[in-house]
C-alpha cells in the first residue's frame, strides 16, 4: 500500500485530508508540525509528503530543506499545501525542490491528481 | 594755508602753535611763513591740506566753547551746510539733544575725557533729518593752553540700514556672548527689546542649557578649524518658544576665535513645518499602504484556512458520504459550522477595527454586574477555543455594579483571554484577575505561553502586527489592536510584561465611567 505523510497544524484539515486519502486506499501518516513530520519521514519512509507551510516548531520550508539534505529522504516528493497565495512563495519553493504547490482551499480532485502525478 | 580761493585751511603740523585760532587768513599765512623753515615743511603742509580736502570722512574741529572752527568739504556735504555757514557757529546745530547732552558734559570738563564720547552718534542735517555716524575724536591742546576737539565722522546710514532692515538675523558673538545684534534677530525674531541682548550670554538663544554646554564647544572647534559652521536648529525666543532657523557662523579672523564670530540667522520655521507635514503625510500614506498590504496578506491567509476546512468537509460528505459513519458526518458538519464562525469572527474584528479607525466605535456606559460579566466572558473564551485550558478567574470587587461599556470590556477581555489560551499551547493555566475599587477597575490576564519578543512589543497594538514567534498559530493580528482601541475609548491604560518562553501578563486599568452607578 502506498504510504503518504500529511504534515499540517490545522486539526480539521489534517483529519479531513487523512480521511479522504484513506478512503482512496492510501496508508496515511499524520504530523502536526515540521519536527514531527521530519522524524516520521525518516522512520517510515513515505512515498510522498503533503506539507503545510506555516507551522509551529518547524515550518514547511525548513522541513523541505532538511528532507532534501538527507539522502534517506531526498528523493521523496513533497507537495506543499498552503494558505499563502502570494509570490515569491510558489516559485521559490518550486525552485528549492517542491514537487507541487497547492493553494488552500483546493479540491480533492486537484489534490489526488497532483499526488498520482508525483508518486514514484 | 591759503589756497586758490583765498580760503584758509587749518591743518595740524609739527610746527609751533599759531598766535590765535580766530586769526584772519593773511595774518595766519604770515605766521605760517615765519614758522616754515624749509620748502619741505611747506610741501608737507600742502599735502595735509589736500588730505583734509579730499577725505571722504567728515572732519571738524570744535573749540572748547563748542564752536566749529574748521570743517572739511566731506563734513559739509554730510550735513548740507557750506563751510562759511558752519565755521564760528555752535556745533549743536548739527547735533540732536542726546549728543548735545553728552557733549555739554565733555565741554564743561574742558575736553578732559575723550573716552566718554560715544563712538556712534546721530548727526542732524540742515533739513532736520538725522543720520548715523561712526565717530572718532581726540582733544588737542596747544602750547598757549587753548584746547580743541578734532572729530571725524563716517556716515554709516547705509551700513546701519543694511544691518537693521535685513530680514536675516545678524549677530556678532565673542566669548560666547552677544557683542552686537541686529533688529531682525533681537526684536523681530526673538522678541527682545532693543539693546536687551548685547552683552548677554548666547545661552539665552540655545534650545537648552545642555545644548549650550555640549554643542557650543564643538561649534567653536569647527569655527577655528574650518572658519565656518552651518546648522539647522531651534532657537529659543524670549518667551521660551522655539523657532527653526538656518544658523551660519563665520569666524572674524581665521584661526583666532578671540576676535569673535559673525552669525546670520534665517527663519526657516515655515519651511520646516511644511517639511514635517510632508514627511508626516508621506508616513501616513506609507502606513496606509502597508496596512492595506498586511490586510490583503492576512485576509488571504486567514480566510483560506477555514475555507479549506469547509471545502474538504463538504467534499467528504458529498463524494464519500455513503462510506462514512454517521458520527463522522456529524463531526464534519461541526467543522463547517466552526469554520464559518471563525470567518464570521474575523469579519467582525475587521469591522470593529474599521469602525474604531473611522471614530464610529462608541462608548456607552451602563451599570454592569462586573463579576457575572467576567464569568460569562471567561466561559465564552473556553468555549471558543475548544481546548483543555482552564481559565482561573479571581474577582475582588468593592461593589457589585460598575458603570462601564459592556461591549468594549468584552472586546478587551475576550481578545486577551483568547490570546492567552491560543499562545499557550503547552500550558493549561490562564488567569484572569479582576480588582475593582470605588472608581477604577484593574484586569490582569496572564499566561505561561510562548511570550512576546521584546522587538515585537512596541508594535504590539498595531493592526495586523503579529509576533515573530507565532509560528503556525492562526491569527489576524487584529485582536490587540481592538483591545487597545477599546481601552482608549474607555479612558484607560494597558501595559504588557512578557518574556519569550515564559509567558505574558497584560494589565488593563479602566476608570469607572462618570455618572451614578446603581450601588
Amino acid at each position: 500500500m502506498t504510504r503518504i505523510l500529511v504534515v499540517e497544524d490545522q486539526p480539521a484539515i489534517l483529519a479531513n485530508v487523512a480521511r479522504m486519502l484513506r478512503l482512496e486506499g492510501f496508508e496515511v501518516l499524520t504530523a502536526r508540525n515540521g519536527a514531527e513530520g521530519l522524524s516520521l519521514a525518516l522512520e517510515e519512509q513515505p512515498s510522498l509528503i503533503l506539507c503545510d507551510v506555516r507551522m509551529p516548531e518547524m515550518n514547511g520550508d525548513e522541513l523541505l530543506d532538511r528532507l532534501g539534505g538527507d539522502s534517506r529522504t531526498a528523493a521523496i516528493p513533497v507537495i506543499f499545501t498552503t494558505a499563502s497565495a502570494e509570490n515569491p512563495g510558489r516559485e521559490d519553493r518550486m525552485l528549492r525542490g517542491a514537487a507541487d504547490y497547492l493553494v488552500k482551499p483546493y479540491d480533492f480532485k486537484e489534490l489526488l491528481a497532483s499526488i498520482r502525478r508525483h508518486l514514484p | 594755508v591759503s589756497r586758490k580761493k583765498r580760503e584758509c585751511y587749518w591743518v595740524f603740523s609739527p610746527c609751533p602753535a599759531p598766535p590765535c585760532v580766530d586769526t584772519g587768513p593773511w595774518e595766519l599765512l604770515e605766521w605760517k611763513r615765519a614758522n616754515m623753515t624749509t620748502a619741505t615743511d611747506l610741501e608737507d603742509l600742502d599735502l595735509l591740506a589736500t588730505v583734509f580736502d579730499v577725505a571722504r570722512t567728515g572732519i571738524c574741529v570744535i573749540s572748547e566753547k563748542g564752536l566749529f572752527t574748521k570743517v572739511n568739504p566731506a563734513f559739509c556735504a554730510m550735513v548740507g551746510y557750506a563751510s562759511e555757514e558752519l565755521v564760528g557757529r555752535e556745533y549743536a546745530i548739527c547735533a540732536p539733544p542726546a549728543v548735545v547732552a553728552v557733549m555739554e558734559k565733555f565741554l564743561a570738563a574742558n575736553l578732559a575725557d575723550s573716552a566718554k564720547i560715544p563712538s556712534e552718534w546721530q548727526i542732524r542735517r540742515r533739513d532736520g533729518s538725522l543720520f548715523d555716524a561712526l565717530v572718532s575724536s581726540r582733544p588737542v591742546t596747544r602750547k598757549n593752553g587753548q584746547r580743541f576737539l578734532v572729530v571725524t565722522f563716517s556716515d554709516i546710514t547705509e551700513r546701519e540700514a543694511i544691518l537693521n532692515l535685513s530680514v536675516v538675523g545678524i549677530a556678532l558673538v565673542r566669548n560666547r556672548d552677544f557683542v552686537w545684534v541686529n533688529k531682525a534677530f533681537e526684536q523681530d525674531m526673538l522678541g527682545y527689546e532693543a539693546g536687551e541682548l548685547a552683552g548677554k550670554s548666547s545661552i539665552m538663544t540655545y534650545p537648552s542649557p545642555e545644548m549650550y554646554n555640549d554643542l557650543g564647544p564643538q561649534i567653536d572647534k569647527i569655527l577655528v578649524e574650518q572658519g565656518t559652521f552651518k546648522i539647522e536648529e531651534r532657537v529659543r525666543r524670549k518667551d521660551g518658544s522655539m523657532m527653526w532657523c538656518l544658523v551660519t557662523g563665520r569666524i572674524v579672523e581665521r584661526g583666532d576665535l578671540s576676535k569673535g564670530s559673525i552669525w546670520t540667522i534665517v527663519d526657516i520655521s515655515k519651511r520646516r513645518v511644511a517639511e514635517v507635514e510632508l514627511l508626516e503625510s508621506l508616513a501616513r500614506e506609507k502606513e496606509a499602504s502597508e496596512l492595506k498590504s498586511r490586510f490583503v496578506s492576512m485576509t488571504s491567509h486567514e480566510f483560506r484556512t477555514p475555507l479549506a476546512a469547509i471545502l474538504s468537509s463538504i467534499e467528504l460528505i458529498a463524494d464519500y458520504g455513503e462510506r462514512l459513519p454517521g458520527e463522522e458526518k456529524a463531526e464534519l458538519v461541526g467543522v463547517i459550522k466552526s469554520s464559518v464562525k471563525r470567518m464570521g469572527q474575523m469579519l467582525e474584528d475587521i469591522l470593529v477595527i474599521g469602525r474604531a479607525d473611522a471614530g464610529r466605535l462608541e462608548f456607552n456606559p451602563e451599570p454592569v454586574d462586573l463579576k457575572s460579566l467576567c464569568e460569562r466572558i471567561a466561559q465564552e473564551a473556553r468555549k471558543t477555543t475548544q481546548t483543555a485550558h482552564e481559565v482561573e478567574l479571581q474577582c475582588t470587587l468593592k461593589k457589585k455594579h460598575y458603570l462601564l461599556d459592556e461591549r468594549l470590556l468584552r472586546h478587551v477581555l475576550h481578545n486577551l483571554l483568547i490570546n492567552a489560551i491560543k499562545y499557550s499551547p503547552q500550558s493549561g493555566r490562564v488567569g484572569l484577575r479582576v480588582m475593582a475599587g470605588e472608581a477604577s477597575m484593574k484586569f490582569i490576564v496572564e499566561d505561561q505561553g510562548i511570550g512576546i519578543p521584546l522587538e515585537d512589543q512596541a508594535g504590539l497594538f498595531t493592526s495586523f502586527h503579529r509576533g515573530a514567534n507565532v509560528g503556525g498559530i492562526a491569527g489576524t493580528g487584529l485582536g490587540l489592536a481592538i483591545v487597545k482601541k477599546a481601552v482608549d475609548l474607555h479612558g484607560g491604560s494597558i501595559r504588557v510584561e512578557s518574556a519569550v518562553g515564559k509567558g505574558s501578563q497584560f494589565t488593563v486599568i479602566l476608570p469607572e465611567a462618570r455618572g451614578k452607578s446603581n450601588d
